[in-house]
């Protein structure tokens, strides 16, 4: 259904179409390269209560949302979600089990996930591959590993394989030292990629922060930005970790320093860890025990290692939110492109510092049907930045 | 995550000749093919580990063991820790040492015991000092509650000896000796007359049963 002849919504339940008012819904969808499955929450005002009463806020339900914009048929985001819970939000009419409802909403191959016990003799992309198939994912990012050995799925399912065996263990040559993550945005798409493959993808859209009149508005114009860092608390164990592995061979230990420039290790030589630090001091020791006599093993230690170096990878961060884009969606890239005031004191300027590429880390793509508001809140982060920043760049240490 | 869990010996044969076996973690892997179930390392108890001393004893195919997974949900790092117990299969009752004819009357819980896949028994009675083996034959040796030693082979032989020579050996010289002292001719009497064993006779089916005793007892 177009609404404003620009906003493409429409709301299925158990392949239904709801033919709904757009003013009388509201929704929020969330993807996140941190978490597998998208979800959303979907809020309904229920005025006779019979919403409820004909079991729409039933776990298991099936509801599919559409949403996109009418000159971006493309772009459109289509998932089928299930009821995971549902609350009232409040009761409005005494003596009639009315007002607004909320769905918990949960990607629907949460409802197909089997709890099994199976062993898979097969690289694990390929793992992955056989687990898409037949699953109605609108496109599948997998990259392929190097990591054939023989991975056990001992009563969990699926989903919680790929996040506590899968992703941990997946090492390819391509992924220059970096983590798997494993998502599925809110356009269906199912990734199973690398760091370095997110990070070296081309931008799907410049971001823009520069003051302009609302009528001048555009899609990939930011409309507010919080910077902020991680913060050392959750990152800085991985600043240099000693490393100690046993050799299978004589039970010798092998100790090695890893740093956190480290992951990924190829970069250019101008890109630097927006980090200062006095010195390079030891932050974390890890025994990860035996080495392999296979190869393939061997690689899965070294994704093991390179998993434990994940919080490194999110060191400057961006709260931003934009009109409804449904291009920006978990694990693309976007460039930004902002602006300080000029040194001389004449309007303003772009920071080269913090201008750049920057990765998707998770998206809320949000309707109000109240307001008739459509927002998409992002959160973007880099690793490295240019080391443009004169006062910093004998500083930063990495 | 490190997890205690139950598991099954499949097979002791490792192909790098490095003390691993292959096993069956229960129930998870009940129903998983030969080719896809781990091997494993041994914790064993005894010397420590070096190039040049070590313990190699292996549990036996399809017994039941316990084995510690270090690196859980990973299984990359498994150890064989201990037996498992299972209380209908347990080894007491499935146990005799009659055959050990030496042994004196054993009331449980004595005496403690190792019994092997061939049916060898390494016993020890605590309380009385008994100890010994029984082999798979019946035969058996004992240092029983008195202190004596005793070796028991059944029809089978023992055998004595060191780089030049035997018991065996040393006896039968000695049954020659004896033989040849026997003789008319061996000793001579003051006026050089030879002197006459006068038990030859008497003596002849403890020499002939000498003989046979000796051959029959102890290994060439």
């Amino acid at each position: 259904m177009i609404f404003d002849n620009y906003y493409d919504i429409d709301i299925q339940y158990n392949g239904q179409s709801l033919e709904l008012d757009c003013q009388s819904v509201s929704f929020a969808i969330h993807d996140s390269i941190f978490s597998q499955l998208s979800s959303a929450s979907f809020t309904i005002t229920d005025s006779t209560g019979l919403y409820r009463n004909n079991g729409l806020a039933t776990e298991g339900n099936h509801i599919q949302i559409q949403y996109g914009l009418n000159p971006l048929p493309d772009e459109k985001l289509v998932t089928d979600f299930v009821v995971e819970s549902s609350e009232n939000i409040n009761v409005s009419t005494p003596g009639i089990l009315s007002g607004v409802i909320r769905l918990n909403l949960i990607h629907n191959i949460y409802d197909k996930q089997v709890v099994d016990t199976v062993a898979y003799n097969q690289k694990i992309s390929k793992v992955v591959e056989d687990y898409c198939q037949a699953k109605n994912f609108k496109k599948t990012n997998i990259e392929q590993t190097e990591d054939k050995s023989i991975w056990y799925q001992l009563g969990v399912d699926f989903s919680t394989f790929i996040d506590t065996v899968l992703v941990v263990n997946a090492y390819s040559n391509n992924s220059d030292e970096t983590p798997f993550f494993c998502f599925i945005n809110s356009k269906n798409e199912f990734n199973f990629k690398s760091y370095k493959n997110l990070i070296n993808q081309t931008e799907v859209e410049t971001l823009t922060w520069v003051p302009v009149k609302p009528d001048a508005m555009q899609l990939n114009s930011i409309l507010d930005i919080k910077p902020y860092n991680t913060g050392s608390k959750k990152q800085k164990y991985t600043r240099q970790k000693t490393i100690i592995t046993r050799s299978y061979i004589d039970g010798s230990f092998v100790r090695k320093v890893s740093e956190t420039g480290n992951h990924p290790s190829n970069k250019a030589s101008s890109s630097k860890i927006p980090i200062v630090s006095q010195e390079k001091a030891t932050t974390d020791y890890v025994y990860y025990n035996y080495t392999f006599r296979k190869l393939e093993d061997n690689n899965s230690l070294r994704a093991r290692i390179n998993y434990d170096f994940k919080d490194s990878l999110f060191i400057e961060k961006y709260l931003i939110t934009t009109a409804f884009n449904p291009r920006l969606v978990s694990g693309r890239i976007v460039n930004l492109q902002l602006s300080v005031a000029s040194p001389n004191g004449e309007g303003i300027e772009s920071s080269a510092y913090q201008s750049g590429n920057y990765l998707i880390e998770d998206t809320i793509h949000s309707w109000d049907g109240t307001t008739k508001k459509a927002i998409t809140t992002l959160i973007v982060s880099r690793k490295f930045c240019k080391s443009i920043n004169k006062t910093l760049v004998d500083k930063l240490v990495w | 995550m490190v997890t205690l869990r139950e598991a099954q010996v499949i097979d002791i044969n490792d192909p790098d000749k490095a003390g691993k076996i292959k096993i069956r973690i229960l129930p998870e892997m009940e129903l998983f093919k030969v080719d896809v179930l781990p091997w494993v390392g041994i914790y064993h108890e005894g010397t420590g580990i070096t190039s040049t001393q070590g313990v190699h004893i292996l549990p036996e195919q399809n017994s039941f063991i316990r084995v510690l997974i270090e690196d859980w949900p990973h299984l990359r790092k498994i150890r064989v820790i201990s037996d498992d117990y299972v209380e209908g299969i347990y080894i007491y009752n499935n146990t005799s040492l009659t055959q050990v004819t030496d042994l004196t009357a054993q009331t449980y819980p004595q005496p403690f015991f190792k019994k092997y896949k061939d049916g060898t028994i390494e016993f020890h009675n605590t309380s009385s000092g008994e100890y010994g083996v029984l082999y798979k034959g019946g035969e058996y040796e004992i240092h029983d509650a008195t202190g004596n030693y005793l070796i028991n082979v059944k029809t089978n032989k023992l055998k004595f000896y060191n780089n030049t020579t035997s018991l065996k050996s040393i006896i039968l010289d000695l049954k020659t000796l004896i033989t040849h002292m026997q003789s008319t001719s061996a000793f001579l009497d003051g006026e050089s007359r030879p002197c006459t064993y006068t038990q030859t006779s008497s003596d002849a089916t403890l020499l002939s049963n000498l003989a046979t005793k000796i051959n029959s007892l102890l290994l060439d």
